[in-house]
């Protein structure tokens, strides 16, 4: 079963976790950034505003001051008064510490003593502001020498403002401006934390949204997925039933076949006597007939012999439908048969005073493999109906040899086939025109035989026709050719 | 009407067929023919029959009870003094494959049944000439 919710929900605290992470991270990231760039612009700004303020006054003394000791420097009386200004001018602000730097590095000027006369020169922020024109940081204190004394837990953007004289050529010294950027940092971190309680909301938001729609689509899953099983328990039931009436219809139709088979040998018996009697007294063995008399024995005769005729074929028939006729292949000669055929047929149409042509192909083989009995009632069968639906005119038979198969084609001058029997001409018992039964005597299986010999033997049959004018029924049979060692002395 | 021919004067027959209008319809198509036929319903009383007789010429039936055609084809060929009598099968299958079955058998040859009155006794001839047997015993 699908454990889509589970999938998901895993996914999607994990995905939200770092999305968490990264917008919180990112947002941080830009926000100080910004604070630093604007703090380090007041911070130019203070310090060109302090230097407005204080330079003109005290500007020649510190430019001095470089020479002095820190000692000295710091009991100066100018010192302090300028050191009182510098504290008078910062009060209020969030300015708490600031270090003046002579142009070689040496801190001349800080409001925490101890820095006097440390060489900054070295340091980066100093270089970077003598070179770059400004330099900052946002730095973290523990504690921290303030204007006011030590102060703790701060956060200071500290920057690196070179100072030049008035036509900003000459540096005179670098200022270091100490900003206090606590509560700018509380802001920002405030702010984080709205930040992240606004997208947990609108996770949870989302996620209870797709949690149903996932349950949702989970439900749909599993209930496929049952109809499926379903399905597949109806289909096997299906084709457990399907088996079994397959095995009712091939018993049945294994019985129906031995059942013709006796059958048709219990009608053989009372035919034989039939067929026997009625000939014998119609040669004359046992005495004269009278005319009248001899009439109807003949037609008891012929009677005889069309019974006969359609039990072969019904069991014929039924014979291949049980799937129990063997063709037999043997060395045959299509000569041959059509030899044996030509005498049966010739007298046939004698009878109805039609034209009986023969061709058969120079190229066709002597000897083929073949089943030649069921060959010669294939061509009988087609000739014999030849005959019977045609007038006047022709029937003929040509046998070809083409791409190694004989080809039989049987054509005929008669009455031809409509079109729409076309279709059904070759099925059992079936006859163009259930009146013509009367006109011409057939047992209807005549062409199905052919075509289910043809068909038993690999081969095809068609028919070509246009009615009033002529059939023709074309066999293809794929024989294969005997080549004989034919000895020089034969 | 056209008169039977004398094919098998002064033969002696003997027909066995389990078919009675068969048996029945080949006497009359082979006495009609001028042979003294012989009849019997299945192949034990075939073979009594044939033994007592000594016929010329044996024509059979393949499926009898008691006895069919294999088998009695089987004896007579066993035995000494019958086996080179000429016996011709009647059968209603006239299919190729039981051509060679038949002819395996020891039989001459087979015409299939339903018999042709008009032609039975003239197919068995020309089936029978060739056989040594037959063109000693038959007298012309």
């Amino acid at each position: 079963m699908f454990r889509l919710i589970r999938y998901f929900s895993i996914a999607s605290l994990i995905a939200f976790f770092i999305a968490i992470l990264i917008v919180t991270y990112l947002s941080r990231s830009i926000a100080i950034s910004d604070m630093v760039q604007i703090r380090e612009q007041s911070n130019i700004e203070l310090a060109q505003l302090l230097g407005n303020l204080v330079w003109s006054e005290y500007g020649d003394f510190i430019t001095s001051a470089t020479t002095l000791d820190s000692e000295t420097l710091i009991k100066s009386p100018q010192f302090i008064e300028f050191d009182a200004a510098i504290r008078l001018n910062t009060a209020g602000l969030s300015i708490i510490k600031i270090k003046i730097f002579a142009p070689d590095g040496m801190t001349i000027y800080s409001s925490n003593v101890e820095d006097m006369g440390v060489d900054a020169s070295q340091k980066k922020g100093f270089v970077d502001a003598v070179q770059y024109g400004v330099a900052s940081e946002l730095i973290y204190r523990d504690t921290f020498n303030a204007f006011e004394g030590a102060v703790v837990d701060r956060n200071i953007v500290e920057s690196y403002v070179p100072i030049y004289t008035h036509n900003r050529e000459t540096l005179v010294g670098v200022l270091e401006v100490y900003e206090d950027v606590t509560p700018l940092m509380r802001v920002i971190f405030v702010r984080q934390l709205r930040i992240i309680m606004g997208l947990f909301t609108v996770f949870t938001l989302l996620y209870i949204i797709l949690f149903y729609v996932v349950r949702y689509a989970d439900r749909i899953l599993n209930g496929q997925a049952a109809e499926i099983q379903l399905k597949n328990a109806e289909l096997a039931l299906i084709n457990d039933k399907l088996k079994a009436a397959n095995q009712l219809a091939t018993e049945a139709t294994r019985l129906k076949s031995e059942f013709l088979s006796t059958m048709s040998h219990e009608l053989r018996t009372p035919l034989n006597a039939i067929i026997g009697y009625s000939g014998i007294i119609t040669e004359g063995i046992t005495g004269d007939v009278n005319g009248r008399t001899l009439g109807m024995i003949q037609k008891i005769h012929q009677s005889g012999e069309h019974l006969l005729g359609l039990i072969n074929d019904i069991l014929d028939i039924s014979k291949i439908e049980a799937g129990r006729m063997e063709i037999v292949e043997d060395k045959m000669s299509v000569t041959a048969v059509i030899e044996n055929v030509h005498s049966q047929i010739q007298v046939l149409a004698d009878k109805k005073q039609l034209v009986f042509d023969i061709a058969i192909d120079a190229k066709m083989p002597h000897l083929l493999l073949g089943d030649s009995d069921r060959i010669k009632q294939i061509l009988i069968n087609l000739l014999s109906n030849s005959v019977k639906f045609t007038d006047n005119g022709t029937v003929s038979l040509n046998a070809d040899w083409h791409d190694n198969k004989v080809v039989f084609k049987i054509s005929d001058t008669g009455i031809g086939i409509p079109p729409h029997a076309l279709d059904y001409i070759f099925d059992e018992f079936r006859q163009v025109n259930s009146t013509s039964t009367r006109t011409y005597q057939g047992t209807g299986l005549g062409l199905a035989i052919v075509r289910k010999f043809t068909e038993a033997m690999q081969g095809t049959v068609t028919v070509e026709s246009r009615f009033g004018n002529g059939t023709t029924f074309t066999v293809t049979l794929p024989l294969r050719e005997v080549h004989t060692q034919t000895s020089l002395a034969s | 009407m056209p008169k039977p021919q004398l094919q098998f004067v002064g033969m002696s027959v003997v027909i066995v067929d389990d078919d009675l209008y068969s048996l029945d319809i080949a006497e009359i198509l082979l006495e009609a023919a001028g042979a003294v036929v012989y009849t019997a319903e299945n192949g034990q009383l075939g073979l009594k029959k044939i033994e007592t007789v000594k016929p010329q010429l044996i024509v059979s039936d393949i499926s009898m009870p008691v006895m069919d055609g294999w088998e009695l084809i089987q004896q007579i060929k066993q035995n000494v003094a019958l086996k080179q009598i000429p016996i011709v099968a009647l059968t209603a299958h006239a299919m190729s494959g039981d051509r060679e079955k038949v002819l395996a058998a020891g039989f001459h040859n087979y015409l299939s049944k339903p018999l042709n009155p008009s032609t039975f006794a003239q197919d068995l001839y020309e089936i029978i000439i060739d056989h040594p047997a037959f063109n000693t015993a038959k007298k012309e």
